[in-house]
């Protein structure tokens, strides 16, 4: 996939509209930062590209490719070749971290052997190595979300798709963390598309922003063009 | 097929799953009423004045429960006391145990002594004390689930707010739903229970269908009663639950926070250790009279007596075993199914408590005997399974559904939709997951509710009476039927070994689930 594309979604959940004609189009390669207050729409956005949930009304599609329509989720989440990182991290506690990450690789078509060794790279990209062994509940937070990000990056995805999974950090922690990831997908080639109401995270992980506020689009662009023509908080937050 | 990901997105198949499993399970029960409703409904339920006592009966129950069980359950969802998991332990037990035991240990104290002709116990007092206890429980243990469910932060406002009285009345009115809803159904349990009626002399309804179908081998008469009995039972539960389904299945199922800190507070942690002292005492107290017929037996006798009872233990424990294994199987499995299908939906989980107190209210003798109607009316090639142990097992297994189900509902409201999610993006088939990660997730609950619905099936007398093939009654049921003939040492011993067996097999239970837990 080199883009993913949003036309005139709209949303609706709990009945209240989570969004409202969105038109957004993502490519590859140029991570965006999805910024916007609680409740703007944000994580109902990744949830729709991620296949998730299917669109109340309007499409989804990568390419060439129609993911999704009104009411109908048409490739399944594990063929659209995304990854997600949840707000909570959703790490399965029964589970090592080495084997949160192996089991992480169950559609590959690698060996057993080799999705043990593929795991085992990934947590040693994220230092994590020596902790392989250890159940999520024995890791420090930091640790929990490294893992969460090698299980992610495992399967290789076209796209990342992060819903705020530094927001219960320490700055200190948050601001290492955001520079690991940016290396990380860098090296595995995966853009990200990264939901934060930090906008100095999203500053440093990306290269251009999308705007909600009340499940509205309110601006697109890169951060230089958001500086020059706020029309947001957060924009003209950017230009101070 | 299901995705992981179905299995957190609404369906079709989630009602269409409910809807199957409650039309089998209601199956017997409606066979009984298309049989019972035939005759004169109406008039049956004037037979006697068994149905007014037996309403009687419950009424006691349900306010004795409530009124006790209400304060102390909420209390010791925030108090740390004295011997805490202990007296929990001991308060919880008499719903594990035959109500008969309780009633036999009462009536031989009352006898040993109260006042001729039969003691201080006789009658309504005596079924009252008897059923007491496991009603206690019951609302007890709802008290506590449903105050536990107060988050610290909320526990702390009240606090700040108006000190620990106001903490203790936010705690009353969280649980007063759910515990009204458990007091009643204590009361209802009550009045399909036939041993204590007839062990203190007291007609009850459940006693008088018992006697129309073992005494006067009257199928269509006791279908008839039972059909009244139901219609009776129903009536009462069903408007209270209809109007709390959906705000108890929020409450009871919600994600609650879980290691809430418990603190100790001088006077609220003496009154409640004073006050479960005073639940327990309702258990000791029959346990040495049950005893006490041991205790006057001379050594020869006493000898007899034991080797009777181990001969009569051995006799039927394989029986005893299956009936229970079979139950807790089938329970825990058609339990599994409910939970998945209701999922995080409070109007489905709302369905499942509702089709669970539907079922907890009808009499025990009721799809017992639409069963053996069925057998009755089939044809002579279907004995071996209509009239065979299996069937006793699966008609156990039915009746004690409700308790699995409540059990998997919470278990299943533990796990976290990420996970799903996760798997559904990772392309993770719906085997591997169940595999991997649902089912060692959920198998603390699915363990526990084979463990529980196992140990009721074991204490219950009605259903292995109507259904269980010749010759092959259970140790409950064998006390039951041998107490009013044999040497009191010998139905004395029986209880002991009966006690001794339950008491192993809950400290087993106990055990696995606290290794469980720190895993």
């Amino acid at each position: 996939m080199t883009q993913l594309a949003l036309r005139r979604v709209s949303h609706v959940l709990g009945g209240g509209a989570a969004l409202q004609s969105i038109d957004l189009e993502i490519a590859s390669g140029e991570p965006i930062a999805v910024l916007g207050p609680s409740g703007a729409g944000k994580s109902t956005l990744l949830r729709l590209l991620a296949g998730l949930d299917a669109p109340s009304q309007g499409e989804v599609w990568a390419d060439n490719r129609l993911l999704s329509r009104t009411g109908r989720v048409l490739v399944p989440p594990h063929e659209r070749r995304i990854s997600m990182v949840f707000q909570d991290l959703a790490l399965w506690p029964n589970l090592s971290a080495l084997d949160n990450v192996r089991l992480g690789l169950a559609r590959s078509p690698l060996s057993k052997q080799d999705r043990r060794t593929r795991a085992l790279a990934m947590l040693a990209l994220c230092r994590l190595e020596p902790l392989a062994a250890r159940l999520p509940a024995a890791l420090s937070g930091g640790e929990q979300q490294r893992v969460a990000l090698a299980r992610a990056l495992a399967p290789e995805p076209d796209w990342l798709l992060l819903d705020e999974p530094f927001s219960s950090l320490d700055p200190m922690l948050r601001d290492q963390l955001v520079a690991e990831v940016r290396v990380l997908a860098a090296e595995q080639h995966a853009t990200v598309v990264f939901v934060t109401h930090e906008l100095a995270d999203a500053v440093a992980l990306t290269q251009r922003a999308a705007v909600l506020d009340h499940g509205r689009l309110i601006e697109a662009g890169t951060w230089e063009t958001l500086r020059a023509a706020p029309k947001s908080a957060f924009s003209r937050r950017l230009a101070r | 097929m299901l995705s992981c990901l179905d299995l957190e997105q609404p369906g079709r198949w989630r009602v269409l799953l409910i809807g199957s499993v409650a039309l089998l399970v209601s199956t017997p029960t409606l066979l009984l009423f298309r049989r019972g409703m035939q005759g004169d409904l109406l008039g049956e339920l004037a037979w006697g004045n068994a149905l007014e006592s037996s309403l009687g009966l419950a009424a006691g129950v349900a306010g004795a429960s409530f009124l006790l069980g209400w304060p102390l359950g909420s209390a010791a969802a925030l108090y740390r006391f004295p011997a805490r998991g202990l007296l929990l332990i001991m308060t919880s037990l008499p719903l594990l145990m035959p109500s008969l035991l309780l009633a036999l240990g009462w009536s031989a104290l009352s006898l040993a002594t109260g006042l001729p002709p039969r003691g201080w116990l006789d009658g309504y007092v005596g079924c009252l004390v008897s059923f007491v206890a496991s009603g206690l429980a019951l609302v007890t243990l709802t008290a506590l689930a449903a105050a536990s469910a107060i988050p610290e932060n909320q526990r702390e406002a009240a606090r700040l707010f108006g000190g620990e009285r106001a903490l203790l009345r936010n705690a009353l009115r969280s649980s007063l739903a759910p515990t009204a809803l458990a007091a009643l159904l204590a009361g209802i349990l009550t009045l399909s229970d036939p041993a204590p009626g007839q062990i203190f002399s007291q007609r009850t309804a459940a006693g008088a269908i018992l006697e129309s179908f073992a005494a006067r081998n009257d199928l269509v008469l006791a279908s008839r009663q039972s059909a009244a009995l139901a219609l009776a039972a129903l009536s009462l539960s069903l408007p209270l639950l209809l109007a709390s389904a959906r705000g108890l299945a929020l409450l009871t199922f919600a994600r609650s926070p879980l290691n809430t800190s418990l603190r100790s507070v001088a006077p609220a942690s003496a009154t409640t250790t004073i006050g479960f002292l005073c639940v327990t005492t309702l258990l000791m107290l029959p346990a040495a009279g049950l005893t006490l017929p041991l205790w006057h037996a001379p050594s020869t006798s006493l000898a007899g007596a034991f080797e009777a009872a181990f001969a009569r233990a051995s006799d039927t424990a394989l029986d005893s075993l299956g009936y229970a294994l079979a139950a807790g199987a089938l329970s825990a499995g058609l339990a599994l199914a409910l939970a998945a299908a209701a999922g995080r939906s409070a109007r489905l989980q709302g369905a499942v408590l509702a089709l669970s107190v539907f079922l907890l209210a009808i009499p025990a003798a009721a799809p017992a005997l639409g069963l053996a109607s069925l057998a009755a009316a089939a044809p002579p090639w279907a004995d071996p399974v209509l009239r065979g142990a299996l069937m006793v097992g699966v008609a156990l297994g039915l009746r004690f559904l409700p308790v699995a189900a409540l059990l998997m509902l919470r278990a299943w409201s533990s796990t976290a939709p990420g996970w799903f999610e996760v798997a559904a993006l990772h392309g993770i088939s719906l085997r591997a997951f169940a595999g991997s990660i649902l089912l060692p997730a959920l198998a603390p609950g699915l363990l526990l509710s084979v463990a529980l619905v196992g140990l009721l099936a074991a204490s219950d007398v009605v259903t292995v009476l109507l259904l269980h093939p010749p010759g092959r009654p259970s140790l409950a049921l064998s006390i039951f039927t041998v107490m009013a003939n044999a040497p009191e040492a010998t139905v004395a011993a029986l209880c002991v070994v009966y006690g001794a067996a339950a008491g192993a097999l809950v400290a087993a239970i106990a055990g696995r689930a606290r290794a469980l837990n720190r895993t």
